[in-house]
């Protein structure tokens, strides 16, 4: 291989790298979410880790809003039972979604059904359109606006 | 040349002129006098209305905020002047919810709006009467426990006594007004049998994580910098903060979710476990399961009950009368597990008052009397 072919070269491998890199779209956003508790192998997941895996979508579901109107809204994600599948939980009582700003709130199972990590509101990525909302939100359809924790950091699973 | 870049530089000198003079143009002249509040007659103008423009929305701002910053605590009407001197009296309780002040310094409430000249501010007797603050609170749980107030700190120990450990029982939504009708029907029997609780007052907005932020670092929202509904935290020295410097041991038992960051504490969630649509009776349970592991230095109760059924079907409706019923029976439970030599601080964060929209029959959040006094018992047990 001659110098030209091998500058080709790697420049071509350099551009393949940067399109994977950029094929979800996802932002550069640091963040991590783990699953711990009564699980057999707790996990933590990055915000790419989470951009990268299969995504779900809840059209025009309700929130119930403690203030104002309530809201129907779209928003997709990674499914709450995959990461919990994953992290080795078996039937649970409640979950316990904590926040970074130390918001923290206690589920009934019951009421996690259908939940998502999600990671855009309506098409658009949370991260880019609002922020302080972001970059994840835990979305529990149909149920009171207080379940649906933004920024959210850990997931612990209560038996 | 050089008369050319002479020329540029005077044009470009009379545009930035220009430009200056426009902008100066562009801004809103208007103003008017606000009376009633504790030293008499100011001026209210765009310049007032703009260091409140972080409550503003779509260019309005809720006539109430500039109220509570000009020293309004808690207001019956507002007689307002137009400039052709005809007047207008808003009784608050009806209007604090739909009177906004506009970036144009137009008075807009419904579909119609006003160019006030001036507003007479008709303040509530309760305000003379209030004895406590709650961010009274923060201090008297420090001086008891013998550690430093927290940083910010304004408020006044209630107390002025020492005690072994601090119980802070907190009855969400249970405003005093609530309190003294519920004394009326028999309601409180526990309650009762304690002593008359301070006639308090909350701080504005009357909202549970303002409030928390005001009782927890001891002073009002301007200095704790918590003055809206979606603020979850402080960034201010809280009393749990100063008493896990101390290494005392902080525990606070929460119902399904918590309102406000409790930095500092040891947090128990109490969900709905059993299922039966409310969490006070997981809140005691988790209550009295700490104190027969003993009494920690520092304990906060949460009771949720009262303020979710209050939203829900009312203040007055039965389901809240129950409730009312079910968590003084509860603080009564509480009080006989208690060790002696306890500090007893029991407070609700604001009261609630009847409303018919989107699905509800209450809410608070207002400069009256029902969102803003709150009954505070403090004693030693």
């Amino acid at each position: 291989m001659n110098r030209r072919r091998w500058i080709l070269f790697v420049l071509g491998i350099a551009a393949l790298l940067i399109l994977a890199a950029c094929g979800s779209g996802a932002p550069d956003v640091d963040w991590e979410l783990s699953i711990t508790g009564d699980v057999s192998h707790p996990l933590t997941y990055s915000f790419t880790d989470l951009a990268g895996m299969e995504q779900v979508d809840l059209n025009e579901i309700l929130m119930e809003k403690s203030t104002g109107e309530d809201e129907v809204t779209s928003w997709s994600g990674v499914s709450l039972e995959v990461l919990l599948t994953e992290a080795g939980a078996g039937d649970f009582a409640t979950l316990t979604a904590l926040a970074a700003d130390g918001y923290a709130i206690e589920i009934p199972a019951g009421e996690t059904n259908d939940a998502i990590i999600a990671l855009k509101d309506n098409g658009e990525w949370i991260a880019d359109v609002t922020p302080d909302k972001g970059p994840v939100r835990l979305v529990t359809p149909d149920t009171p606006a207080n379940r649906w924790v933004f920024q959210v950091t850990d997931i612990q699973v209560n038996q | 040349m050089i008369k050319v870049e002479l020329k540029s530089k005077a044009l470009v000198v009379l545009i930035l002129i220009g430009l200056l003079a426009a902008s100066a143009g562009c801004r809103p002249n208007w103003s008017f006098t606000l009376e009633g509040l504790n030293d008499g007659k100011r001026a209210v103008n765009f310049a007032t209305w703009n260091a409140y423009d972080m409550f503003a929305e779509e260019g309005a701002l809720p006539l109430e905020q500039i109220l509570y910053g000009e020293g309004a605590r808690v207001v019956d009407s507002i007689s307002v002047t137009d400039e052709d001197g005809n007047v207008i009296q808003y009784d608050w309780a009806e209007e604090a919810n739909s009177l906004q002040l506009g970036r144009n310094g137009l008075l807009q409430g419904g579909d119609h709006q006003i160019r006030p000249d001036s507003i007479l501010v008709v303040r509530s007797k309760w305000e003379s009467l209030v004895e406590a603050h709650i961010y009274d609170i923060a201090p008297t749980a420090a001086g008891a426990l013998g550690i430093s107030e927290p940083s910010l700190s304004t408020g006044e120990d209630l107390a002025g006594v020492s005690a072994e450990s601090v119980l802070l029982l907190f009855l969400d939504g249970f405003g005093y007004l609530r309190y003294q009708e519920a004394l009326d029907e028999g309601l409180i029997p526990v309650l009762e049998g304690l002593d008359r609780p301070l006639l308090g007052i909350t701080t504005y907005p009357p909202v549970t994580s303002v409030s928390t932020a005001s009782l927890l670092t001891g002073t009002e929202p301007p200095r704790h910098g918590v003055e809206t509904r979606g603020i979850r935290k402080t960034d201010s020295g809280t009393l749990f903060d100063v008493a896990r410097e101390a290494g005392l041991q902080v525990v606070a038992v929460e119902g399904d979710a918590l309102a406000f960051n409790l930095r500092g504490a040891e947090v128990i969630l109490s969900g709905d476990q059993d299922g039966n649509g409310g969490t006070d009776d997981n809140v005691l349970a988790n209550t009295l399961s700490v104190l027969d592991k003993g009494m920690p230095d520092l304990f906060f109760v949460h009771f949720h009950g009262i303020d979710d059924q209050g939203h829900e079907v009312g203040p007055g409706a039965e389901p809240e009368e129950d409730k009312i019923r079910e968590v003084d029976a509860a603080v009564g439970q509480i009080l006989e597990a208690l060790p002696a030599g306890t500090l007893v601080v029991i407070f609700a964060d604001h009261g609630m008052h009847q409303v018919n929209e989107d699905g509800r029959r209450g809410n608070h959040g207002h400069l009256i009397p029902r969102d803003m006094l709150i009954p505070i018992w403090v004693f030693r047990k």
